[in-house]
């Protein structure tokens, strides 16, 4: 078991530079998730880890050793794919035992040694009863399972997992969400897990580093990251449906002691704490962020002058998601599936200032 | 007047795999039916064969009345729209979106004048000049219903047509669709493997499973009126809990039992499962939001159990319970907190609970 830690590293194809001077700790026994969409360098994170591609700047180490130049083999860490690759003409018990058998460790486990950790691994993913079968009569998440199996077996410092589950359908990808929290708990061991999927990321991590384009973005605890997000990038990117913006000038308004933004004749209010850190620095334009269930929503006036149109109603499990366009923008609203409305209705809408997000418009980065 | 009408339709490949088995099933005029069901379900053959694309084995196919069972694609009044947009790459969107109507010889002023119509619907008239390698994935799949659009069939087809763009792009697309079909009232029939897309969209829903029908409804009504196990289990996310229990009566009251729990049913509930009669045992649905949970003990919280797995998610929050050796999910507020290996309580809420007979699957409760 070790921590893991990047410092600065750089990974470069031709004239990309998929990975820039990003610098991560994980701990140890931590679970840590880099989430980013398709392109933001997570594999390349991953790879450069494991020892499968080139560092083209900066330190990766393991525990106190920098391996940059280690061969793969010899870094004692295990790697799970989103394709599983099983051996199709070995069972499944054959399969999770491939690596305790493989010439590197040829005498360093009797037979009895193999057999127990094949069956303790294979109970804990509930694969128990499935030893004795060949891969082609296995479900896709049997499969992955039984992949994992094969990492989990060596008892690795450090696992890197690349989007271990992301092929696998709605359900299955549910159950074996928490499965793998579970497992990584019971383990302890440190674990490093790709994803473009922000709930994945939530429910399953105890630190989150939000990469794009090779940068890093954020590093927090899934509510840091959920409840303060750093900059635009994250908080597009984290929630579903995702934050709603809106353009306001850079600098607040206000009536008596009330400072409030004003977006073409609409008034949002902001707390005194977002009041101060506006004030710090003078800017054309701010980006005002609304989560849609931050947004309240009546049929009745309210006063706030938030009246819009319905374009568009969706519903999502017990949520109704409206679509609704105010001027030139379309802001989404959560409610609950007894609040209806029609396509065409207006609706009234008002902000908890506490739950309004403000950023810099040139930088991106949260006020 | 455009209803596409399925009479006991059949198709069956190489004499025995049953691909659709005896499916009657009504699109009616300007609705939007989405077909759902998981991969090798049926449901883009059904479709196909409505477009004329497979053939019948057995059953009738009727479009607007009239029936096409044996006509040529061509002559059922029907656009397709698939997810691979096949557009011509060299092309511009407007010769693109033109394409059809060029074909069948429409004058250049009417060309014209469908095009530019079909650009300011789906918002790409900025885009026409451009050719169509250098468009997004979203854009791509607008200019494929843009050429679906211009012909003006009496029914639109589509086959997963954003299921493969990223998750941001395809709710974005979802509501470009609905508000496409509110603005062009066409009758749709729309093929999905993705609940979710099928709830969001669709007036109502036609679930399949193995070529056979399991129910059709609004999405309201599947979802909280489940015909059976199946339906139950495939709409909402995260999914129904599923566990084994047994009726048993004392008194008046009817409990369902299992490890670990007893739950009183509601009046309506016990009418309709003593009406049923003998059923031994069955499966206890419910879905993660309609299960409590609290850190001590309630009256509306009674169920001993320990924590397996907890995971924040924002503006909710989902816990994993262990009841026995069964494991129960529960969906609550984001500001709920416990930690795998704590003693938890929970409790069903019984007007949401449904059961289910374990061998047939059919729901009793309803």
């Amino acid at each position: 078991m070790a921590e893991v830690r990047l410092d600065k590293v750089k990974k470069i194809y031709g004239d990309t530079v998929a990975v820039d001077e990003l610098s991560l700790h994980c701990k140890n026994s931590e679970f840590f998730f880099i989430l980013g969409p398709s392109g933001a360098g997570k594999t390349s994170i991953l790879k450069m880890i494991a020892g499968l591609t080139s560092v083209d700047g900066g330190d990766i180490y393991l525990g106190d050793r920098i391996v940059n130049e280690l061969e793969p083999g010899l870094r004692n860490v295990a790697m799970a794919f989103e394709a599983y690759a099983l051996y199709p003409h070995l069972s499944v018990f054959e399969n999770i035992a491939f690596p305790l058998r493989a010439p590197v460790r040829r005498n360093q486990f009797t037979e009895a040694e193999v057999q127990a950790r094949v069956q303790r691994i294979g109970k804990l993913l509930r694969i128990d009863e499935l030893l004795q079968r060949m891969p082609t009569q296995l479900s896709g998440g049997q499969k992955q399972r039984v992949a994992l199996g094969r990492a989990l077996i060596r008892e690795p410092e450090a696992f890197l997992l690349d989007e271990p589950i992301a092929h696998l359908d709605a359900k299955l990808r549910h159950h074996m969400r928490a499965e793998l929290k579970a497992m990584q708990k019971e383990f302890g061991t440190t674990a490093i897990y790709t994803t473009p999927d922000q709930l994945e990321a939530l429910s399953m991590a105890d630190t989150i580093a939000v990469i794009n384009k090779g940068k890093l973005h954020q590093i927090g605890t899934p509510l840091e990251i959920y409840n303060r997000p750093a900059d635009e990038f994250v908080a597009r990117f984290v929630g579903d449906p995702p934050m709603n913006f809106l353009t306001a000038p850079g600098s607040p308004k206000s009536e008596g002691m009330q400072t409030y933004l004003d977006i073409d004749g609409l008034r949002i209010d902001v707390s005194p704490r977002i009041q101060s850190s506006i004030a710090q620095q003078s800017r054309e334009h701010l980006h005002v962020g609304i989560r849609p269930s931050d947004i309240a929503l009546s049929h009745a006036d309210t006063g706030s002058g938030w009246a819009g149109e319905v374009y568009l109603v969706e519903q999502v499990g017990r949520s109704h998601i409206f679509t609704i366009q105010i001027k030139q923008d379309m802001l989404k609203a959560k409610a609950p599936l007894d609040f209806e409305a029609t396509v065409g209705n207006t609706l009234y809408l008002s902000f908890n200032p506490d739950k309004i997000y403000l950023f810099d418009e040139g930088t991106g980065k949260s006020i | 007047m455009a209803e596409v009408n399925m009479q006991s339709l059949w198709k069956i490949y190489g004499g025995t795999v049953e691909a659709v088995k005896d499916l009657n099933l009504v699109c009616r005029d300007k609705e939007f039916l989405c077909l759902l069901g998981p991969s090798g379900c049926g449901k883009s053959t059904t479709l196909r064969m409505v477009a004329g694309l497979e053939t019948v084995t057995n059953g009738r196919i009727s479009i607007g009345g009239r029936d096409v069972t044996m006509a040529p694609p061509k002559d059922r009044d029907i656009a397709m729209v698939f997810e691979n947009y096949a557009l011509y790459p060299h092309l511009t969107v407007y010769d693109n979106i033109a394409m059809p109507l060029k074909v069948r010889g429409f004058s250049k002023a009417e060309i014209d004048q469908k095009v530019q119509h079909a650009a300011s619907i789906l918002h790409m008239t900025d885009l026409l000049d451009r050719r169509t390698v250098r468009l997004g994935g979203g854009q791509k799949q607008r200019v494929g219903i843009g050429r679906a659009i211009v012909r003006n069939p009496a029914v639109f087809l589509m086959d997963e047509p954003i299921s493969h763009l990223e998750a941001q792009l395809r709710a974005q697309m979802r509501v470009e669709l609905k508000r496409l079909h509110i603005e062009v009232q066409a009758t749709t029939v729309y093929v999905t493997h993705d609940q979710l897309e099928a709830m969001a969209l669709a007036d109502r829903i036609a679930v399949l499973n193995f070529g056979v029908l399991q129910q059709v409804g609004t999405p309201t009504e599947l979802f909280d009126q489940p015909a059976n196990q199946f339906v139950a289990g495939f709409i909402g996310t995260p999914p129904m809990n599923f566990v084994q229990c047994h009726l048993e009566q004392e008194g008046d009251d009817l409990y369902a039992r299992g490890q670990g729990f007893s739950v009183r049913l509601p009046a309506d509930k016990r009418r309709k499962l003593l009406a049923d009669g003998g059923n031994e045992t069955l499966v206890l649905g419910i879905r993660p939001m309609d299960v409590r949970i609290s850190r001590e003990q309630r009256d509306d919280t009674p169920i001993a159990t320990e924590t397996f797995v907890y995971e924040p998610q924002g503006e909710t929050c989902q816990a994993t319970v262990r009841l026995d050796d069964q494991l129960i999910s529960i969906e609550t507020i984001g500001d709920f907190f416990t930690q795998a290996g704590e003693q938890v309580w929970i409790g069903f809420d019984t007007s949401k609970l449904h059961l289910f007979d374990s061998r047939t699957g059919k729901n009793l409760a309803i």
